[in-house]
């Protein structure tokens, strides 16, 4: 799971371009959006297509769960394994 | 219809005449200019390796600008600066073509789109980031300008001159994508330019612009704005063929 945490904060900075901010700046509780990091609407679209494309899950933009998801790396991180895990089932 | 809204009966040569006060106005382009002397009242901000200094702005809203962004919203900034916020007249005849043909290229290979490069290639996506950074209230548009070029702007700005004592155009143009260049006229460069306009009436350089209707032949379709090269160069009359019209120019201290 750390090393999932890991990968996804270089894939928030790469697709983000956030040139100032190192892995070591986003800590894995931190909001990702609106206070702590200040991602916006934008960005969580981004996010989902980027989300897709690495690791072929599926997002359901009706989940009454999804700002919970994507609130921060390590819950995303629990999603990105749970989507994964539905796959494989 | 009244007697002046007549056609002439002899329609010879149209021409139509728009006459400006330049107070102010900033110029970045990615080259580094050749010489020093250049239009009085502005000034040149600095190549700084291709990509405009946009320092003045938190890092979260500078991580969204393109090298075309990054010079309008540079040029608009200082004049803003120098002269406080104003209606603003944005115009650029291709926007971010990178952009959107890089969208139409995922599409046709039937990829996913970026949702943020599709809110940012739209024709006021650079209006509308300019307009957030310099906490603008006031009104703006964003022109392509079809076949009259940059000129298109100051057609605007003078309409706009009858209703607010001063305005902001801030025109910027890019190279487009190479399968597009055989089709529409394009700039070589990428570059920005942004002038505070007030009516001529009030004192300082006058900029005069009129404009002949017809078709001028075998326009060059790779071709820096010569507006631009005059104004990095000091030449203070000059003129610019385009597709349907030419437009003459001209900037004098009186």
């Amino acid at each position: 799971m750390e090393n999932l945490e890991a990968e996804l904060k270089l894939l928030i900075i790469d697709i983000f371009e956030l040139e100032d901010i190192s892995p070591a700046n986003i800590a894995s509780e931190e909001p990702l959006f609106g206070a702590g990091l200040g991602l916006d609407s934008i960005d969580a679209l981004e996010l989902g297509v980027a989300l897709k494309k690495k690791y072929n899950i599926h997002i359901d933009t009706h989940s009454a769960n999804l700002v919970e998801h994507f609130a921060s790396v390590k819950n995303l991180a629990h999603f990105v394994v749970s989507q994964q895990e539905i796959k494989t089932a | 219809m009244p007697a002046s809204l007549a056609s002439p009966t002899t329609p010879t040569r149209q021409v139509a005449q728009l006459s400006f006060t330049l107070k102010h106005w900033c110029l970045w382009q990615d080259q580094a200019p050749l010489t020093h002397d250049i239009w009085p009242v502005g000034e040149v901000l600095p190549f700084n390796a291709k990509a405009a200094d946009v320092s003045f702005l938190p890092m979260m809203q500078r991580r969204r600008l393109s090298p075309l962004a990054r010079a309008a919203c540079a040029v608009a900034w200082q004049c803003q600066q120098k002269h406080g916020d104003m209606p603003t007249v944005f115009f650029s005849n291709h926007g971010e073509s990178q952009y959107y043909f890089e969208i139409l290229e995922n599409l046709a290979a039937q990829q996913g789109v970026s949702p943020s490069r599709f809110s940012l290639c739209v024709h006021n996506a650079i209006a509308g980031l300019s307009s957030l950074h310099r906490a603008s209230f006031l009104p703006y548009v964003a022109l392509a300008g079809g076949t009259e070029g940059l000129f298109a702007a100051f057609i605007e700005a003078a309409g706009m001159l009858l209703d607010v004592p001063q305005v902001l155009v801030v025109c910027y143009e890019q190279p487009l994508p190479a399968d597009y260049q055989a089709y529409v006229a394009y700039s070589n460069t990428t570059w920005a330019l942004a002038m505070v306009l007030v009516r001529s009436s009030e004192a300082g350089y006058q900029l005069r612009l009129a404009r002949e209707a017809g078709q001028v032949p075998n326009t060059d379709k790779s071709q820096p704005s010569q507006l631009i090269q005059a104004i990095l160069a000091n030449q203070r009359h000059g003129q610019s063929e385009l597709e349907q019209s030419h437009w003459c120019w001209s900037l004098t201290d009186a």
